[in-house]
């Protein structure tokens, strides 16, 4: 099917509306906003960081609420079981007859929630691996495919760090963007206690009815893929990743490299990003491409993406810590460097 | 909404107009250096060519021609590296106008048939923002002020091309520009003076002063070859400076005549001598034999000899020592050598070792004083033989000259003593014919570099500016009396030939000289000759 501007347009148009109505219930956090809807409509998920009270399950519920999906939410403790959120089996009692039929868990939604991850056991983070990866649940020997669209928030708490589990650097993987929720702002926090203390609670309109919903969000999700990138675009995202990558790692590629090897990513870096982070990044480059009125992907877009895409692949050594180097910053050097391939 | 294919075409035709702009101003870039350089290669050249000498020109061509390569490589592989494709120039343009790599995907979707559903708006967008990305606007239109450099080497070129110079430098441009150092000095020593030639005495005779007159001022052609009077650079001096070529010239005209060619042209020119001129000999003169013995005879009084180095001198000693052996009753050929007129003793001595000898320049010693600086004698300005170029002993008597070959200055010759004069006229023709040769620049010097119009010599009919012709005349001769001096310049004006042909004369001053050659010299003269010149340490 040939597209025409106006389904460019028309992109632009139902993103920009859901930001407002995004902002209306969420005071500031613009950045953070677009980002989730970035990989929202990249089909990724994201992971967020911030600390509590910061607003991130009331902006899951609005985002489920102004895009008319299913919105489940967990809250991932110490004791939560893998069932607990993929589902089981259990005894039914249907035409006289009583079988195992399978109950769905709360992961079979549009917009999940998984709030406070990192408290749950390992066993039960890997619940999430499959579905956020395939799009699918596999229970009691049975695979049940999850409803398009599937979208992942899943939000970690900093501090309280005692009998938390940190996701593993293959789960963190999974995650498109990792995004992080500070405290507002002055006027932003007297704009929130204003707003949520009193009668006047703002009401979401939906962008799209409940019948099309899903099918209008995957419309979108299908033209955000069609955005044309040129060979020289791809070459420079895959140049930014590909210096994320230690030079003496044992896991280093062969081969030529797009960039030299930086200082400090060989110091601080022990591993670099996955090709799911090359993936992020195009993707989301297409999707601000289309926000730009754009049919194709341009070095902006990728530079723009780089830090939420990238930075929590990086896994970074303890002389980083010690140092008090972030990822943000070698991803940031790294965009720099990759700049005089732009000509 | 245009069409997609013709806003295809339209971009496309668009961004090949840039990549002409472009590639043209790289173009402009970098041949407008390489043909500076290769302009600037040709001037050196060409300079070289006109001003320098066969050495530097070879040089310049080499250098050049590697320049020239160097710079042709550098151009080639410039304009390799800076040409642009079609796909850079869509990126340079999507830089420039800020596209955001739309030019640069449009150009890939063109070439790749990307199959995108996206492509049409892709296009459509592109072309619909043409007004940023215009040609004028990606290559804005400039003066190509790289030409500059070209045109600047052309006018180098055309200076060069256009310089109103003569292919090889005048003598005199050479003498002015080359200073005289003490490697010329020794580079002159070689190369002795050569003698007197007929041509220097008849070109001197054009002017009416005698060759040696003029040397044994002290000035000479010093003057007229840029040196200051009285510097004694000398006629080695000035041989050093010329070119080799020129050098090579001089050096085979007169060995020429000393074979005894131009003596066979000048015999045909002197009447009644072929029978000497048949052995290499002078002409001979009236009284010829008598001059050269009582010469030899001179010599021997004061324990020295005359030099060899004049052909003049040679046979003069020749026929003196034959006259001597007809009176002493022995072979004259026992005695003197007749090829140098010297002693047989000194006759041992190498060829070159004497002409070396012959050819030292002189340098005045602090011990010598005025004494040891006199190159001649006190009469000597008259004669041929007093060649000396400081000329400062005019005014000394010639008893009080140092004695030639004495290391003493206090040795003095006993006044009146005919021999003491007769010797310290072949000792400052020695010493002035190395010294002082410098003297013989306006008068004898003009014989052989005659400028054609210049004062003092007379430009030969036919002879193209700038060259000379080397004449043999007259020789052995006194210049005439000052009384007969304006007839015979105004000869010599009609006729150049006239002093050629016309029969020798001697000088009163000259006649005297003969007399003290004539006088009988002592054999004892003879020993001490002998032992003064194998006491002389060889050089």
């Amino acid at each position: 099917m040939e597209r025409t501007a106006r389904d460019v347009a028309n992109f632009q148009q139902q993103f920009r509306r859901l930001e407002q109505e995004l902002g209306r219930v969420i005071v500031g956090h613009g950045e953070t906003i677009e980002q989730i809807l970035v990989a929202f409509f990249s089909g990724g998920h994201v992971l967020i960081e911030g600390v509590p009270g910061t607003g991130k399950t009331l902006l899951v519920r609005t985002l489920g609420q102004a895009l008319n999906l299913s919105f489940s939410r967990i809250q991932f403790t110490v004791d939560l079981m893998p069932a607990d959120v993929t589902g089981t089996r259990i005894v039914a009692e249907t035409g006289g007859r009583r079988e195992f039929v399978f109950s769905p868990g709360p992961i079979f939604t549009h917009v999940l929630l998984a709030d406070e991850i990192n408290r749950a056991t390992p066993k039960t983070q890997s619940a999430l691996l499959e579905a956020m990866a395939e799009f699918q649940v596999t229970a009691g020997g049975r695979t049940h495919v999850l409803a398009p669209p599937f979208f992942v928030l899943a939000t970690l708490n900093p501090i309280e760090m005692e009998g938390t589990y940190p996701l593993p650097e293959a789960q963190l993987d999974r995650f498109f963007f990792k995004v992080r929720m500070s405290y507002p702002g002055a006027r932003e926090l007297q704009r929130i206690i204003g707003t949520t203390t009193s009668t006047d609670v703002p009401q979401i309109a939906p962008l799209f009815p409940a019948e099309t919903a899903a099918d209008e969000i995957e419309g979108l999700k299908k033209l955000v893929r069609e955005v044309i990138v040129a060979p020289h675009v791809e070459e420079y995202a895959a140049a930014i990743v590909g210096a994320t990558l230690p030079s003496q790692s044992k896991f280093s590629p062969l081969g030529e490299r797009l960039l030299p090897p930086d200082e400090q990513v060989d110091r601080y870096v022990s591993f670099g990003s996955s090709p799911r982070g090359g993936q992020a990044l195009l993707l989301g480059a297409k999707v601000l491409a289309l926000l730009d009125g754009r049919a194709n992907v341009g070095y902006d877009d990728v530079e723009r993406i780089a830090v939420p895409a990238l930075n929590h692949r990086l896994v970074l050594n303890f002389a980083a810590e010690a140092n008090g180097v972030d990822a943000r910053a070698l991803i940031e050097r790294i965009v720099h460097a990759a700049r005089r391939l732009r000509k | 909404m245009p069409a997609v294919p013709a806003a295809l075409a339209e971009i496309e035709d668009r961004l090949a107009e840039i990549r002409y702009r472009l590639n043209r101003r790289t173009l402009v870039s970098v041949l407008c250096p390489i043909v500076a350089a290769l302009l600037v290669v040709a001037a050196l050249i060409t300079w070289s060519a006109a001003r320098g000498t066969a050495e530097s020109f070879a040089i310049a061509l080499w250098a050049g021609g590697a320049a020239a390569a160097i710079v042709l490589a550098w151009g080639a592989l410039s304009l390799a590296n800076r040409w642009l494709s079609l796909a850079e120039v869509a990126r340079l343009a999507d830089e420039r106008a800020g596209l955001r790599e739309r030019l640069s995907t449009v150009h890939w979707l063109a070439r790749a048939g990307n199959p995108s559903p996206l492509a049409p708006v892709l296009i459509v967008d592109t072309f619909e923002q043409r007004a940023r990305w215009q040609a004028s606007a990606i290559v804005p239109r400039r003066f190509p002020w790289e030409i500059g450099a070209p045109l600047a080497a052309l006018a180098l070129l055309g200076a060069a091309l256009f310089l109103d110079e003569p292919l090889l430098p005048s003598l005199e441009e050479l003498l002015k520009n080359q200073p005289r150092t003490e490697h010329q000095m020794e580079m002159a020593v070689p190369f002795p003076p050569p003698p007197p030639t007929p041509m220097d005495t008849a070109q001197a005779s054009l002017d009416g002063e005698p060759l040696l007159e003029a040397a044994s001022e002290g000035e000479g052609d010093a003057g007229a070859l840029g040196l200051e009077p009285g510097e004694g650079a000398g006629r080695a001096a000035t041989s050093a400076a010329l070119t080799e070529q020129v050098r090579d010239a001089i050096r085979k005209a007169l060995q020429r005549f000393e074979e005894g060619e131009g003596k066979r042209d000048l015999a045909k020119a002197l009447p009644g001598s072929d029978a000497d001129l048949t052995r290499g000999d002078l002409p001979p003169q009236p009284g010829a034999f008598d001059l050269a013995s009582s010469r030899q005879a001179g010599a021997r009084k004061a324990g020295t000899e005359p030099r060899p180095s004049a052909a003049a001198e040679k046979a003069a000693a020749a026929a003196g020592a034959e006259a001597e052996a007809k009176k002493r009753g022995r072979d004259a050929s026992a005695s003197v050598d007749p090829e140098t007129g010297l002693p047989r003793g000194q006759n041992d001595r190498p060829k070159d070792d004497r002409r070396a000898v012959a050819a030292e320049p002189y340098e005045p010693r602090p011990e010598d004083g005025d004494v040891a600086a006199m190159p001649g004698t006190g009469d000597a300005p008259e004669t041929q033989y007093g060649a000396g170029g400081e000329g400062r002993e005019q005014d000394r008597p010639a008893d009080e000259a140092r004695v030639p070959g004495t290391s003493d200055p206090r040795a003095r010759a006993k006044p009146g003593d005919a021999a003491v004069a007769g010797d310290l006229r072949g000792e400052g023709k020695q010493k002035g014919g190395a010294s002082a040769s410098a003297g013989a620049g306006s008068e004898g010097e003009g014989g052989l570099f005659a400028k054609a119009g210049g004062e003092g010599s007379k430009p030969l009919a036919g002879a193209p500016k700038g060259t000379f012709k080397l004449t043999l005349g007259s020789f052995l001769t006194a210049g005439p009396g000052a009384k007969d001096k304006g007839e015979r310049r105004e000869r010599v004006a009609a006729n150049p030939r006239a002093a050629v042909n016309e029969p020798p004369a001697l000088h009163p001053n000259q006649s005297d000289d003969d007399a003290l050659r004539r006088a009988d010299i002592p054999p004892e003269y003879e020993d001490v000759v002998r032992r003064i010149y194998s006491s002389r340490p060889a050089r």
